[in-house]
């Protein structure tokens, strides 16, 4: 008996630890893309500063809401003493506003289309879509994640596929003033 | 883990939506190439405070392991000093 619970928290410490390694290397990830993003604009202040005219960083700021408000059902589901019908509702509203998040985006990249393929603005961009659109791919992945845990909600993976989406939601408060508005 | 209670969570929420309405009073007044600098650093300063309440409140760091709290803290903060750094490049190169 002693033996299985000392196996099970031995499991519990090794899914944490990968957690955290995966956490840290999208954080990596997303630093070394935020930061070429900053030395690019450095290097073309007057081509990224007309370019970020043409983003809606209104639309952006509805999306840091629906983003924050997904994150906030997360905590709910992942806080202590909450029921297993409380989880997974709470997981199913964060994973739908995820959703609604990546629909919002899409009609975004619907306006700022056009203006990508001038010639000033190819570097500033491209820099744009590969970052949004990798974080992007994130939301969309990590909402399908919570969905599959609120069909079982287990404790375990609760913890997990929350502190996955909290990082994703840390990422986007960091990228929406540096490539809309600083 | 998040070791807030629905209600302390909810709260945090409301401070939550309530600086990103405040960085949209903002914004409603850029419609030029040149951000100032005060505007600039205030949005980061925003933004590194939400990205605390996320860290400490939703993610239940508050009393989670230190080096790992303040690794998650540190990422938001060192790239809005680097953006902040870059605005001040920007706006020293305006002023020369």
């Amino acid at each position: 008996m002693q033996d299985a619970v000392a196996s099970a928290a031995g499991e519990e410490e090794t899914d944490a630890f990968i957690l955290w390694v995966l956490i840290w290397s999208e954080l990596a990830a997303f630093g070394v893309l935020i930061g070429a993003f900053l030395v690019a604009s450095i290097v073309s202040p007057e081509d990224f500063a007309v370019a970020r005219l043409h983003l809606k960083p209104g639309i952006a700021a509805l999306n840091t809401l629906v983003l924050l408000t997904s994150g906030w059902q997360a905590a709910v589901a992942a806080g202590k003493g909450a029921s297993t019908a409380k989880k997974r509702r709470a997981l199913v509203i964060a994973a739908l506003l995820g959703f609604l998040f990546v629909a919002i985006k899409f009609y975004e990249y619907g306006t700022e289309l056009r203006f990508a393929g001038e010639d000033a603005f190819q570097s500033f961009f491209e820099l744009y879509f590969l970052l949004t659109g990798f974080h992007l791919v994130h939301v969309a992945f990590v909402g399908v994640v919570l969905l599959l845990v609120a069909w079982k909600p287990r404790p375990a993976n609760v913890d997990l596929a929350t502190t996955l989406w909290h990082v994703i939601d840390l990422v986007w408060i960091v990228m929406f003033p540096v490539l809309y508005l600083a | 883990m998040s070791d807030r209670s629905p209600k302390q969570l909810m709260r945090t929420w409301i401070f939550l939506l309530g600086m990103v309405l405040l960085g949209m009073l903002l914004a409603r007044e850029l419609h030029d190439t040149t951000v100032p600098l005060g505007f600039a650093l205030a949005l980061l300063l925003l933004a590194v405070l939400k990205a605390r309440l996320v860290v400490l409140d939703f993610l239940g760091m508050r009393f989670g392991p230190r080096p790992l709290r303040n690794g998650l803290l540190a990422w938001p903060s060192f790239f809005a000093l680097a953006a902040a750094a870059k605005a001040l490049i920007g706006a020293v190169s305006l002023v020369g």
